[in-house]
């Protein structure tokens, strides 16, 4: 169903978490809701979800004003970080729980929970007390509970938060997976760059409780709508130069540039730097970290911003070094200086 | 390996101090004289026991008033508490402070000033010397403790379970009872065993609100203590003691069972 959000303004002890909020998301899409820890990001889920009250604006689920449902009636289901299993009941009670609320008699859920519990191999596992699941397990089970209840919009707050890294991204492939059977709308709440640009199909970027730029991963990623969302995501720089008649001018960069005349700064991503003698471009090494499957370099660009470029082999660099090298202009970003 | 046998030491010493003074009295429950400077009776005698089971103040007629309005105590102050603990624990409002030390009052005042006076106002409403104006004494007694049993515990178990199972589509009161209660059980298990012990042993306030009519075991006990029979008030100390031990182990019993429920 699809999710519309606008005007959403909440306070909590009075001070303003979310200021006048827009948000969309369309019928079966995965959304990824990045931002910095703090801005709001699981305040706008439990809003949502009803569980906190909002002050003003309005929330809109498959055409229905859901502002005025109580929570058990919104068909929204959060899988928090910290998953919420309840210890009281085994693994399958937790399953069919949805089920026992919706009324579904013994025999009928605990067979839905079974099957379910199968999707995420652990059929074995149904009369286990949840305490004795690992971090994965548990995990599993939250997500599966949460599909249980069949909700029209599934919201996942950090859920990866608290997994090793190799358990992390095995989660991400069983969530996509089950998004792609189920087919549900999906809000994805995280501070991981990476996460949120893999696994959705659309990234909204929040900061102080207001959406800076909602659009595909490629869209926010390669045309950030302001500093801070291109700051967010890291791995760029700034290049200072003048626009005068439609051309921006830069030490050793110049093209084409659709902005009114004035002092701006060229973004530059790692991806768009390329070495070679032919470059006028001149970079000096301000570090190198070797870190396993590639070696991250940090370079410092003329105006004093750094970047860092991965490797996948070490370029045989020292520290202090200058090289030179180009920047690919195909569809430069400019930011104006002194805004 | 030293504090452990020091403190194997102060169990068997308080052990000892507990159920020496118990010996004590099971000796002379069934006594018939025992003049000092004697260290066991001169003669032995069932006289108590029958007074006990057959006398004006038989024993099982005791033991069911007493029970029943412990029981009343304990379950009707275990519920304030649990509602009076939801509010000042999981709400913020205006003056929660203040309530939070309002519900605590009736432990600043004294148990006798506080029977004489409140005599005053029953006698007004009717309820003078009826069982229902002893529940209501004793819960004023009682429910300080239970709402600091159920304080802590509410607190401890928060919000989020509550807040899972509705967004799962429970209503606020089913998620309560499928998922909250199950975690509040300890604690309310502690408050009924400590609102069933408190009511269990009041006697100023039972004399006083039940004017002599309402008789519990403790009201009884007090004038056997003062007549100086030791050999019958040492059978109602006993028959006292044990029962509310008795009590004591069948919640512990629970209480036993809703950790291992829950683990």
């Amino acid at each position: 169903m699809q999710l519309i959000i606008s005007g959403l303004k909440v306070e909590l002890q009075k001070k303003p978490v979310l200021r006048d909020l827009n948000l969309t998301a369309e019928d079966g899409q995965f959304l990824s809701l990045l931002g910095p820890s703090g801005c709001g990001k699981s305040t706008l889920l439990k809003t949502i979800a009803g569980i906190l009250p909002m002050q003003a604006g309005t929330l809109s689920l498959g055409g229905q004003d859901i502002s005025q449902l109580p929570v058990h009636r919104r068909g929204t289901v959060i899988v928090f970080q910290d998953m919420r299993l309840f210890p009281n009941m085994s693994v399958e009670e937790n399953v069919a729980f949805p089920l026992k609320m919706r009324g579904v008699d013994r025999r009928k859920r605990l067979a839905s929970a079974a099957e379910l519990l199968e999707r995420v191999q652990l059929e074995a596992y149904g009369q286990r007390r949840v305490s004795e699941l690992s971090g994965g397990q548990q995990q599993r089970v939250a997500l599966i509970r949460a599909l249980a209840a069949k909700p029209s919009l599934l919201l996942l707050d950090e859920p990866f938060t608290a997994l090793d890294r190799n358990l992390r991204e095995d989660m991400r492939a069983m969530v996509l997976k089950l998004h792609r059977e189920f087919q549900m709308t999906t809000i994805l709440v995280t501070h991981d760059q990476k996460e949120a640009l893999a696994m959705a199909d659309r990234v909204a970027v929040m900061f102080d409780g207001h959406i800076a730029q909602c659009g595909t991963p490629r869209e926010v990623y390669g045309r950030p709508a302001d500093r801070r969302t291109a700051n967010y995501f890291g791995g760029c720089g700034y290049l200072p130069g003048n626009v005068v008649g439609g051309v921006f001018s830069s030490t050793a960069v110049s093209c084409p540039a659709a902005v009114p005349d004035g002092r701006y700064d060229l973004l530059v991503h790692s991806s768009a730097l390329h070495f070679g003698e032919s470059g006028l471009l001149s970079l000096r090494v301000a570090g190198i970290q070797f870190q396993g499957a590639e070696t991250m370099v940090q370079l410092e660009l003329p105006g004093g911003t750094y970047l860092m470029k991965p490797f996948s082999e070490a370029p045989g660099w020292s520290i202090g070094q200058r090289i030179f090298g180009s920047v690919d202009c195909t569809d430069p970003v400019f930011f104006p200086i002194g805004k | 390996m030293r504090q452990r046998t020091f403190a194997r030491l102060v169990l068997v010493v308080t052990a000892v101090c507990i159920l020496l003074p118990m010996a004590v009295l099971l000796v002379w429950s069934v006594t018939g004289r025992w003049p000092w400077p004697l260290l066991t009776p001169e003669n032995y005698s069932l006289r108590t026991i029958r007074e006990l089971f057959h006398g004006s103040a038989s024993l099982p007629r005791l033991l069911l008033s007493s029970c029943m309005l412990a029981s009343m105590v304990a379950v009707l102050g275990t519920f304030v508490g649990i509602l009076t603990a939801r509010s000042t624990e999981l709400y913020n409002f205006r003056g929660r402070e203040l309530a939070r030390g309002c519900a605590l009052l009736p432990m600043l005042i004294p148990g006798t000033v506080f029977a004489v006076g409140i005599q005053i106002t029953l006698l007004r409403i009717g309820f003078a010397d009826t069982a229902a104006g002893v529940v209501l004494v004793h819960l004023v007694v009682a429910v300080p403790y239970c709402i600091m049993i159920m304080a802590d515990v509410t607190r401890a178990v928060g919000t989020a379970y509550e807040e899972e199972a509705m967004v799962l589509g429970a209503g606020p009161l089913r998620a309560f009872f499928s998922v909250t209660l199950p975690h509040l059980m300890p604690g309310v298990l502690s408050s009924l065993s400590m609102g069933f012990i408190l009511s269990y042993s009041q006697y100023f306030t039972t004399l006083i609100v039940g004017g002599g009519r309402i008789k519990t075991l403790a009201l009884v006990l007090i004038p056997y203590i003062q007549s100086g029979d030791r050999a019958l008030s040492s059978v109602y100390s006993v028959a006292f003691v044990s029962s509310a031990l008795l009590v004591f182990s069948v919640f512990e019993f629970l209480l036993r069972q809703t950790r291992l429920d829950s683990r």
